[in-house]
C-alpha cells in the first residue's frame, strides 16, 4: 500500500507533498482507489471492534438504575436504621447536586470545543498557502501565531468566512471570548453563505464567557439558530431543552 | 464522594487507557461501567429501546477511547460532559438512521472526518469509490485473513501504535511492525478484488 495515503490522514506530508497527494488524486484512478480501500478498512475494522467490545461490555454488570448507591447493608435498630434513612438521602440529594445527570449548558458547550475544534478542515480557498498554514499552526497549539495570519489575511479580505471560522475558534482556545464574539459575529452577517455557523458559534462564545446576562444572550442566539435552521440546529435544540431542564 | 464511590476518577481511567499494553482493556471497561446509566438517559430523552440506547453507548465509548489514544481530548471539559456530548449526537443519528434509510450505509465519524480532510474535488472522487466498496464483503474477507495478519489490524483498528504493536505481538521492532501492517493491509486489498470478482 502507498505509505503516502497512511501520512496524508495522519497529517505527517510536509504541505508541498500534501498539495501534490491531493492534485495527484483527481488524475490518479489506483492512488484514488488505494485511499477509498484504506478508508473502507479502517470503516469495516471499527464496525468489527464495535460489535466485539459491544458484546463484551454487555456482558459486565447489569443495567444500573439512575445513581444507584452502593454499600453494605447492615442490620440496625429500627430508630438507627430511621436516622441512617435521612443520613442516605441528605447525602444523596447534596451527590445529585454536586453531581447531576445531565450536564449543564456550559460543560455542553465545553465538550463541543473539545469534540469539533480540535481539528480544522482545510477549504478550497484562494488564499489557500497562508490559510493552510495558520490552520497548521492551529493544529500545533500555536494559536497566536495562527490568529496572526488570520487577521492579516482579514486585512486583505474582511469577509473571508473559513478565516473568520479559524480567528474566531482560535480566540475561543485562547479564551479571548470579546474577541471571539465579534469575529463570530461579523461571520453570522455574511449574506449567502450554504452553511454559516457565526450564530451558533456566538452563541458559545457568550456561553464559556459565562458573565451575567451572557447565557441569556446565547439562548436568543441559540433560538435564532432553530428557527432559522441555521448550521449548528441539532446542539442548539439540545442546548436550549437542557436550558429548560437545568 | 469517594466514600461511597467503586468506580476509579476520571484521571485515572485517562491514563490507564493512554498508557496503553495490557491493563487497557481494564480500564476500557471501567470507563463503559461508570457511565453506562447514560443507556437509560439515551432512553428516556431520546426515546429509544434499551438495544438501541446500548449500542449508541458502547458507540460513544468506543469514540471518546479512540479520541483518549489519538490525543484528541484535551481535558477542556469533564470526561463525563464530553462522553454525554458524543452519546446524545449519537442517540439522534440512530433515530434519524431508523426513521429515514434504514438500508442506507452508515458512515463511521472517523471516516466522515478522513474524508472532510480531502479538498471539495478529491473528496467527491474518493467517496464514491468508498461508496462503492461492498463493505460485507470487505469484513468477510478480514476475518478469513490469516491469525497474524488479522491480529495486527485490530490492534491498528483499535489505535495502538506501532511500537505498542511491536511490543504487543512480538515484533522486532517498530519499523518491523509497520511494514508487516502495511503488507497485511496490502494482502486484505488483493483478497477483497479477488473475491469481489469471483462474487460478480
Amino acid at each position: 500500500m502507498n505509505e503516502r495515503i497512511e501520512q496524508y490522514f495522519n497529517r505527517q506530508l510536509p504541505p508541498t507533498e500534501q498539495e501534490q497527494f491531493e492534485q495527484e488524486l483527481l488524475h490518479n484512478t489506483q492512488l484514488a482507489e488505494e485511499v477509498a480501500m484504506y478508508l473502507s478498512v479502517k470503516q469495516a475494522l471499527r464496525t468489527e471492534i464495535l460489535a466485539e467490545r459491544h458484546a463484551e461490555w454487555q456482558q459486565l454488570a447489569p443495567l444500573p438504575a439512575k445513581n444507584q448507591p452502593v454499600g453494605r447493608v447492615k442490620a440496625l435498630r429500627s430508630w438507627y436504621s430511621a436516622a441512617a434513612a435521612v443520613l442516605v438521602l441528605a447525602i444523596g440529594v447534596v451527590w445529585f447536586w454536586l453531581n447531576p445527570l445531565a450536564p449543564d449548558v456550559q460543560q455542553l458547550a465545553d465538550a463541543y470545543v473539545e469534540e469539533n475544534f480540535t481539528t480544522l478542515s482545510v477549504p478550497m480557498d484562494g488564499d489557500i498557502d497562508s490559510l493552510k498554514s495558520a490552520i497548521q499552526s492551529y493544529h500545533d497549539g500555536e494559536y497566536t501565531t495562527a490568529k496572526l495570519i488570520g487577521q492579516e489575511m482579514l486585512q486583505r479580505n474582511a469577509n473571508n468566512a473559513d478565516v473568520l471560522i479559524l480567528v474566531g475558534v482560535t480566540a475561543l482556545r485562547q479564551k479571548e471570548y470579546d474577541q471571539a464574539i465579534t469575529y463570530f459575529h461579523r461571520l453570522a452577517a455574511i449574506p449567502d453563505l450554504n452553511a454559516n455557523p457565526g450564530t451558533f458559534y456566538e452563541a458559545i462564545a457568550y456561553i464559556q464567557r459565562g458573565q451575567p446576562s451572557d447565557l441569556d444572550k446565547a439562548r436568543q442566539l441559540l433560538q435564532t439558530v432553530v428557527s432559522q435552521e441555521l448550521e449548528g440546529e441539532r446542539e442548539a435544540k439540545k442546548w436550549l431543552a437542557e436550558m429548560v431542564d437545568n | 464522594m469517594a466514600l461511597f464511590s467503586r468506580t476509579p476518577p476520571d484521571d485515572s481511567i485517562i491514563q490507564g487507557i493512554c498508557s496503553g499494553g495490557a491493563k487497557r482493556r481494564q480500564y476500557e471497561r471501567q470507563l463503559y461501567e461508570k457511565y453506562a446509566y447514560l443507556i437509560r438517559e439515551g432512553m428516556r430523552k431520546h426515546n429509544l429501546s434499551e438495544q438501541d440506547s446500548s449500542i449508541a453507548y458502547s458507540d460513544s465509548v468506543l469514540t471518546v477511547i479512540e479520541h483518549l489514544v489519538a490525543d484528541r481530548f484535551q481535558g477542556r471539559s469533564e470526561l463525563k460532559t464530553y462522553l454525554y456530548q458524543i452519546f446524545s449526537n449519537k442517540c439522534v443519528d440512530l433515530i434519524r438512521r431508523n426513521t429515514t434509510n434504514k438500508a442506507q450505509v452508515h458512515r463511521s465519524e472517523g471516516l466522515t472526518e478522513a474524508l472532510n480532510m480531502l479538498p471539495d474535488e478529491a473528496r467527491s472522487v474518493v467517496q464514491d469509490l468508498v461508496m462503492q466498496q461492498d463493505m460485507d464483503l470487505l469484513r468477510h474477507r478480514l476475518r478469513s485473513l490469516g491469525d497474524k495478519c488479522q491480529r495486527i489490524l485490530w490492534a491498528w483498528g483499535e489505535g495502538y501504535k506501532d511500537d505498542e504493536i511491536a511490543t504487543q505481538l512480538d515484533y522486532q521492532s517498530a519499523a518491523v511492525a509497520k511494514t508487516s501492517r502495511l503488507r497485511c493491509l496490502e494482502k486484505l486489498r488483493e483478497l477483497y478484488h479477488t473475491g469481489s470478482k469471483t462474487n460478480k
